[in-house]
């Protein structure tokens, strides 16, 4: 199998990634996954459509706590992904939920999601046995020290089948999970349940929180991971060991794949972007290229924007600058709250596919161009 | 009728275990010196296991040790030495969270009771648990009391639920809160209690603690519990203090008598006992109905009625003595709270000479008298003004 799973929720995502590298599709199940619950049925038919036509492998999320009477739920969504293509695993964090995969889908492979615990190599002792099992999601507090010894032990002891540990490298990293109606308890509204948290004694970290259609709620911790800083540690070509890609809720996938790419190359060292060598005095961007762009929104806190063109920060923090919409509206820009995406303050010189995050501004969307205010492009569209 | 549930107390080191067996515990659990969660509770040295084996002997009561940490590589090889030192105890139980743990200590003969930390939510899943050998699941607390006695139904298997006490705002075992702002891994007994601290979310209100969940009472709960098919019910807090524990294990034991005796129980008097220690305020939890918004604690709501004063240590006849452990200055009320659950006022202190004393200081010993045994009661006095 593809020892590269790239978590996405977006048609959009799926197309910026190379076509021709080896990484299999790791999406959710609708109403059944934690961490992206609000991916539309249509957009996951699409995705697997897509995959599919490509020869793609698609592992499934279905990472919910389920009830009794939650369970029967899950068939008529797993039974049409079935009929559209085949299906290389299901992702799991309750054994009940399994079984009951088992007993009414006989063979659908699963994969065990540690959200907690699974941090010494014995843990996986019963997965391993059962043979509907073919891995699992190590623990988000596992150290590099015990999945080193969990592959040397996966080494040892499985020779007769496939059993592969994986590890997130990209992307958030849930550390709560609760049933209680934490959005009402936190004055969010149930829409804009997607939002962020801090704890009084710690101001500048900022947690994302989000809940699920049924009620459930997540929180991640405020570093997003990343893979350049994150890999050096890890045992990247051990033969039991893959990688996840999370590009779910995360800036975008491009952005994370091209940090993996550049962790892997020869003489990497693992420091973080902002201390990457950049240019002193990058070149002023002609009026008629977007400095940048609208990734994603989340109203009404903030915007995630991709930068087009090397720029300095200064200049684009003094200048008239406007947001230009993708149905032709134009807005005067405000840059205020500008953070790299992990939350750290931005280079004084901006250089094509950072990514950042800036306060969301009335009428901001998805796919809006920031230009020079004074030179409007000729066609903004 | 089912059988009367089996009424479950934490003892949080060998003093809390007399208290629990005073006030009418049937079981208690308790942990050694490794593998509980509860790292900062007194615990039990290996020697003072073997004497709460001894005792919850005598008293008639189930004694159940704790594993129910997530244990990580270089937890692991101590498991099987451990094991073999807990083998000499025969406790009645062992309670576990891990599976590769539970496999360890079925494999070597003793009784498995899944914990809450594994959150078990369904049949099939509590299935998986029997097959692999173990003989009683404590549910997880998101689930409500039909979908507890389903599962029992289902599995066929012992359901242990909780009643009282704290309760995680996350999933039991689902929060690494802890593990990741203070570096304490709350699976491995370091719980820093991350979601008690003051959190903001895009609309902050001053001291707010959205993340810290009321206290769970399932007091008036009682009789449609034992309805159902549920084999014990449980009394959260290991760390708590001995007033806690006495007015829990108290009101609970009266209640669950007069149901057994189809009396129907004073709920005012028994609600009064258990807001006696400090508590967060009290909800159902998720047994009635999915834990909602008034389930969420007021962080200015944590002051209980009563402080803790001291403990009868012993007694003879109708002389009693207790160990001073917080002042009562002079004309201040001291109450018994009688290992029967029932509050009696005390009148008269007197010292070890037995000359009348009108205040108490702590770190000392101090006679009254008792009507009846009442070794390990507790001795409070109240808050405020308003007394019983």
């Amino acid at each position: 199998m593809n020892r590269t799973l790239i978590g996405l929720s977006s048609i959009l995502d799926y197309h910026t990634l190379p076509s021709n590298a080896p990484w299999s599709l790791w999406c959710d199940l609708p109403h059944w996954s934690l961490d992206a619950p609000c991916t539309q049925e249509a957009t996951f038919v699409e995705l697997l459509q897509t995959a599919a036509s490509d020869q793609r492998a698609v592992h499934l999320i279905a990472d919910r706590l389920p009830r009794d009477e939650d369970l029967p739920g899950i068939l008529p969504i797993l039974q049409r992904s079935l009929q559209i293509g085949p299906v290389a695993g299901i992702w799991v964090q309750n054994a009940g939920l399994a079984a009951y995969l088992h007993r009414h889908i006989p063979g659908i492979p699963c994969y065990w999601t540690y959200r907690t615990g699974g941090e010494h190599h014995r843990s996986f002792d019963h997965l391993c046995a059962d043979t509907q099992f073919r891995g699992a999601l190590v623990g988000p507090q596992t150290s590099a020290r015990s999945l080193r010894k969990s592959l040397q032990w996966l080494d040892i002891q499985r020779t007769d089948r496939e059993f592969q540990l994986f590890v997130k490298i990209g992307g958030h990293q849930p550390i709560f999970q609760s049933a209680r109606p934490l959005a009402a308890a936190l004055n969010i509204l149930p829409e804009q349940a997607t939002s962020w948290l801090r704890e009084s004694s710690r101001p500048d970290q900022e947690y994302p929180f989000w809940t699920t259609s049924w009620g459930d709620s997540l929180i991640a911790d405020c570093r997003i991971l990343d893979p350049l800083e994150v890999v050096a540690d890890l045992p990247l070509e051990h033969q039991h060991l893959g990688l996840i890609l999370d590009a779910r809720r995360t800036a975008d996938a491009r952005a994370l794949w091209d940090r993996w790419q550049r962790a892997q190359s020869p003489g990497h060292q693992p420091v973080p972007e902002q201390q990457a060598q950049r240019p002193a005095h990058p070149e002023s961007p002609t009026p008629q290229e977007p400095l940048a762009q609208v990734i994603a929104i989340e109203r009404p806190e903030r915007a995630l924007v991709r930068i087009c063109t090397a720029v300095n920060i200064q200049t684009l923090q003094h200048s008239p600058l406007a947001w230009h919409a993708p149905d032709g509206t134009q807005r005067r820009a405000s840059l205020r709250g500008l953070q790299t995406w992990n939350g750290a303050m931005p280079e004084p010189v901006l250089v094509p596919d950072d990514i950042l995050r800036l306060e969301w501004q009335s009428g901001l969307v998805v796919g809006a161009r920031l230009y020079w205010a004074d030179f409007p492009p000729e066609d903004s569209r | 009728m089912n059988p009367l549930p089996e009424l479950l107390a934490p003892a949080g080191d060998p003093r809390k275990l007399d208290t629990a067996l005073a006030y009418g515990a049937d079981a208690v659990y308790l942990a050694g010196p490794d593998f509980g969660l509860r790292a900062r509770a007194g615990n039990f040295s290996l020697q003072q296991l073997h004497l709460a084996r001894e005792r919850t002997r005598r008293a008639g009561c189930r004694m159940y040790i704790a594993l129910n940490m997530y244990p990580a590589e270089e937890d692991s090889n101590q498991l099987a030495p451990y094991l073999h030192r807990l083998q000499a105890l025969e406790p009645d139980a062992l309670i576990v969270s891990d599976p590769w743990v539970q496999h360890c200590a079925a494999r070597q003969g003793f009784a498995t009771h899944v914990s809450t930390q594994a959150s078990v939510l369904n049949s099939p899943e509590a299935r998986i648990w029997k097959e692999r050998g173990a003989t009683r699941i404590v549910l997880a607390r998101e689930l409500q009391l039909h979908q507890a006695a389903r599962i029992a139904r289902d599995a066929q298997i012992e359901i242990e639920i909780f009643v009282q006490g704290a309760m995680c705002m996350a999933y039991s075992g689902k929060c690494l809160l802890s593990n990741f702002m203070s570096k304490r891994d709350a699976n491995r007994g370091g719980c820093a209690q991350s979601c008690r601290w003051f959190w903001q979310g895009t609309e902050p209100h001053p001291k707010a603690s959205p993340l810290s969940s009321r206290d769970l009472c399932a007091l008036e709960l009682l009789p449609q519990i034992c309805r159902e098919p549920i084999a014990a019910l449980k009394i959260e807090g290991r760390m708590k203090s001995p007033l806690y524990l006495a007015a829990t294990t108290a009101a609970y034991r009266q209640a669950l008598d007069r149901i057994s005796q189809g009396i129907d129980p004073n709920w005012d008097q028994l609600r009064h006992i258990l807001e006696l220690p400090p508590n967060r305020q009290f909800c159902q939890g998720s047994l009635q109905d999915p834990a909602g918004i008034q389930s969420i604690a007021n962080p200015e709501a944590h002051r209980g009625q009563a402080e803790y004063i001291g403990q009868v240590i012993a007694q003879d006849a109708d002389r009693g003595l207790m160990e001073c452990r917080a002042p009562l200055a002079p004309g201040e009320q001291a109450h018994l709270l009688r290992t029967d659950g029932t509050l009696h006022r005390i009148d008269q202190w007197r010292d070890l000479d037995n000359r009348p004393v009108e205040q108490l200081l702590p770190s000392r010993a101090y006679s009254l008298q008792l009507d009846s045994d009442q070794v390990h009661a507790i001795v409070l006095k109240y808050a405020s003004e308003e007394q019983p």
